[in-house]
C-alpha cells in the first residue's frame, strides 16, 4: 500500500527531520504513527498523501508517486487535518459537494456515523464546536471509503464519550483493501484499536511492527522489586510493583501497553532497534 | 480517466469552487457596486448636474477595475498558504490544470462579466445611459485594455501561489520592481543610442512622423507580442507553480 525507500526531508537545508527513512505499511490494518512533538508525523503523512516532496528516495503510494498528486490516487485518499477550516455550509451541503469526487461515498454510511457521533446532518458547519466539526469529517473520511484514510490527531477535541465512539466506529470501520493511519500523541485512545504500530524519533523509524510481532518480542508485565530474571527495557514504579517491558524470551503471552512501549522505545532504542530492525515491516 | 483533464470533475470542481466562495463573491459584487455608486454620486454632486461626462465615468470604471480585479486574484490561492488548508484542498481528486481553469473561468471571465454588469446598472440608475455597452460588443477593439487587465489579474493569480502573506501586496511591490527594472533597461539603451544629450530620459524620446507622434511599427508589434505572449506564459507559469506547491 505504502512503500518509502530511503526518504530525505528536511525544511531547513542544515535541520534535516528524515534521512534515509525506510518503511513499508501494509493494507488491511489501522497503523499507529507514533513519535515525539517535531518527531515529523504530519510531515510524514504529508510526505506520502503528495502535500510535500522528499528531497530524496522514493515514495509509493498506492501505487502512484504521490508528488504528481494524481486524481487516480487522489479519489482514494482521505487526510483528516489536525487543524481545519470549513466551509459555511450545512453537514447535508458539505456531503453533496464534496462525496461526489470520492466514487466509493457511502450514504448510509454516512448518515450511520454521524448518528453514532448524535450529529444532525441539517446543522450548519459553522455553527458546531471544534470537537464536533471533527467527528463530521471523521464520519465523511471513512464514509468516503478510500483505500487510504489518513487520521492527524483524530482524538484531540473529542470528548470521553466521543472517543469511544471513535473506538467503536474504526474497529469495523477497516476491510482487508482499507488502511488506515492513525498519527497521535494520546496513545491511549488507540489501546485495542490499532494494528501495528511505527514510532518515529530523529530521522528514523525505531519500530514498525505489527501489534503481535511487538508482543512476541516483548512482554509488559508486573515485576517484583528484585527482579533479576528478566531483561528490563523499562520500568515504572507502581502498587503492585514494577510495570515493565522487556524482552520476551520466554515466549510469555501479554497485553501490549501501547504507553509503555512508547516509554521503553526511548528509553533503550538502540536495543529497541537491534530486536526489530530485522523485521520492520508493518 | 484523464490525468490532465476531465470535464466531470472539472465541473464538481466548478461547482466546490463557486458554492464556497459565492457569499464573499455577492459581498464583493455589493462593494463594487457601492463603491461606483458613491463616487459617481460624488462626480455630479462635484459637477452640479447629471451631464458628467462619459469619458470621465469610463476612465474612473476602467481604473477601478484593477485593484477591484487584483484583490479578488490575490486572494485566490491564499487558501493553499494558510496554517491550517481547508479540508486538505489540495488533496481533492482534481487536476492543476482544472484548478487553473476554474481560477482563470472565475478570476477573469466570470469577473469581467459581473463587474460589466454593476457597472451598468450603475450607469443606467444614474445616467439612463447605455454607451458603456459599446466597450463589450465591441471588445476586440480595445483588447490592448483588456489584455493588460486580464495580465494583471494573472500576475496577481500566480502571486497568491508565491506568497504566503500579504500577496497582494507583495505582487504588487514586484511589478513596481519589475516596471523600475524596465526603466532602468530602456534609460540605458536610450543613454547608449543618444549619449551626447545628457540627461535624456526614455519618456522624453518620441518618435514622429509628419505633426504626429508615432510608435514605430517594429516597437507596436513587439509590445502587441508581449502581451499576447505573457498571458500564457503567466497561466503556464501558475500551473507549474501550483504543481509544485507544498502545504
Amino acid at each position: 500500500m505504502i512503500n518509502i525507500n530511503d526518504l530525505a526531508f528536511s525544511y531547513k537545508k542544515k535541520n534535516p527531520l528524515f534521512s534515509r527513512l525506510n518503511l513499508q505499511l501494509a493494507e488491511g490494518r489501522i497503523h499507529g504513527l507514533l513519535g515525539k512533538n517535531g518527531a515529523g508525523k504530519t510531515t510524514l503523512l504529508k510526505l506520502v498523501s503528495g502535500l510535500l516532496f522528499p528531497d530524496s528516495g522514493n515514495i509509493t503510494t498506492l501505487g502512484f508517486n504521490p508528488v504528481h498528486r494524481k486524481p487516480d490516487m487522489l479519489k482514494d485518499i482521505y487526510f483528516l487535518f489536525e487543524e481545519f477550516t470549513l466551509p459555511d455550509f450545512s453537514i447535508q451541503k458539505f456531503k453533496e459537494i464534496y462525496a461526489v469526487f470520492y466514487p466509493n461515498f457511502s450514504d448510509t454510511q454516512f448518515a450511520e456515523y454521524l448518528s453514532e457521533f448524535e450529529i444532525h446532518d441539517n446543522e450548519k458547519l459553522n455553527s458546531l464546536s471544534y470537537g464536533q466539526k471533527k467527528k463530521v469529517l471523521i464520519a465523511f473520511g471513512l464514509a468516503t471509503n478510500t483505500k487510504l484514510l489518513i487520521m492527524d490527531e483524530p482524538t484531540n477535541g473529542l470528548d470521553i464519550p466521543s472517543k469511544s465512539q471513535f473506538r467503536k466506529i474504526m474497529a469495523g470501520a477497516v476491510d482487508e483493501n482499507k488502511c488506515v493511519i492513525i498519527s497521535t500523541h494520546q496513545v491511549r485512545d488507540l489501546d485495542n484499536l490499532i494494528d501495528s504500530i511505527t514510532i518515529l524519533d530523529q530521522q528514523d523509524v525505531i519500530i514498525s511492527q505489527s501489534i503481535e510481532k511487538i508482543t512476541e518480542k516483548l512482554c509488559f508485565k508486573v515485576l517484583s522489586q528484585n527482579d533479576s530474571e528478566n531483561k528490563i527495557l523499562y520500568s515504572e514504579n507502581g502498587l503492585r510493583g514494577h510495570w515493565a517491558v522487556v524482552e520476551n524470551d520466554k515466549n510469555e503471552e501479554s497485553k501490549l501497553d501501547i504507553e509503555m512501549l512508547f516509554h521503553a522505545t526511548f528509553a533503550d532504542k538502540k536495543r529497541m532497534k537491534e530486536l526489530f530492525n530485522n523485521i520492520n515491516k508493518a | 480517466m484523464s490525468d490532465i483533464f476531465n470535464i466531470k470533475r472539472f465541473g464538481l470542481l466548478f461547482r466546490e469552487q463557486t458554492s464556497k466562495n459565492l457569499k464573499l463573491f455577492l459581498m464583493g459584487a455589493v462593494l463594487v457596486f457601492a463603491v461606483l455608486m458613491i463616487l459617481d454620486i460624488i462626480f455630479i454632486i462635484a459637477a452640479g448636474h447629471y451631464n458628467v461626462k462619459f469619458d470621465i465615468r469610463l476612465g474612473f470604471y476602467s481604473i477601478f477595475i484593477f485593484p477591484a480585479a487584483c484583490l479578488l486574484s490575490s486572494s485566490w490561492f491564499s487558501y493553499l498558504s494558510r496554517r491550517a488548508p481547508e479540508t486538505g484542498n489540495l488533496l481533492l481528486p482534481v487536476s492543476a490544470f482544472e484548478r487553473i481553469l476554474t481560477a482563470f473561468i472565475i478570476n477573469v471571465i466570470i469577473f469581467s462579466i459581473v463587474y460589466f454588469l454593476i457597472v451598468l446598472s450603475v450607469e443606467i440608475i444614474l445616467f439612463q445611459d447605455f454607451q458603456i455597452l459599446h466597450y463589450v460588443t465591441h471588445f476586440l477593439e480595445y483588447y490592448t485594455f483588456y489584455s493588460i487587465l486580464f495580465l494583471f489579474q494573472s500576475f496577481f493569480l500566480i502571486g497568491s501561489l508565491i506568497f504566503k502573506k500579504a500577496a497582494i501586496i507583495k505582487t504588487g511591490f514586484s511589478i513596481f520592481v519589475m516596471f523600475i527594472i524596465l526603466q532602468l533597461i530602456n534609460n540605458l539603451v536610450i543613454s547608449i543610442v543618444f549619449r551626447n544629450i545628457p540627461n535624456l530620459n526614455f519618456g522624453d524620446v518620441f518618435f514622429v512622423h509628419g505633426n504626429n507622434i508615432i510608435a514605430p511599427p517594429f516597437f507596436e508589434t513587439i509590445s502587441k507580442w508581449l502581451i499576447y505572449l505573457g498571458l500564457p506564459l503567466v497561466w503556464v507559469a501558475s500551473y507549474f507553480k501550483l504543481k509544485e506547491k507544498q502545504v
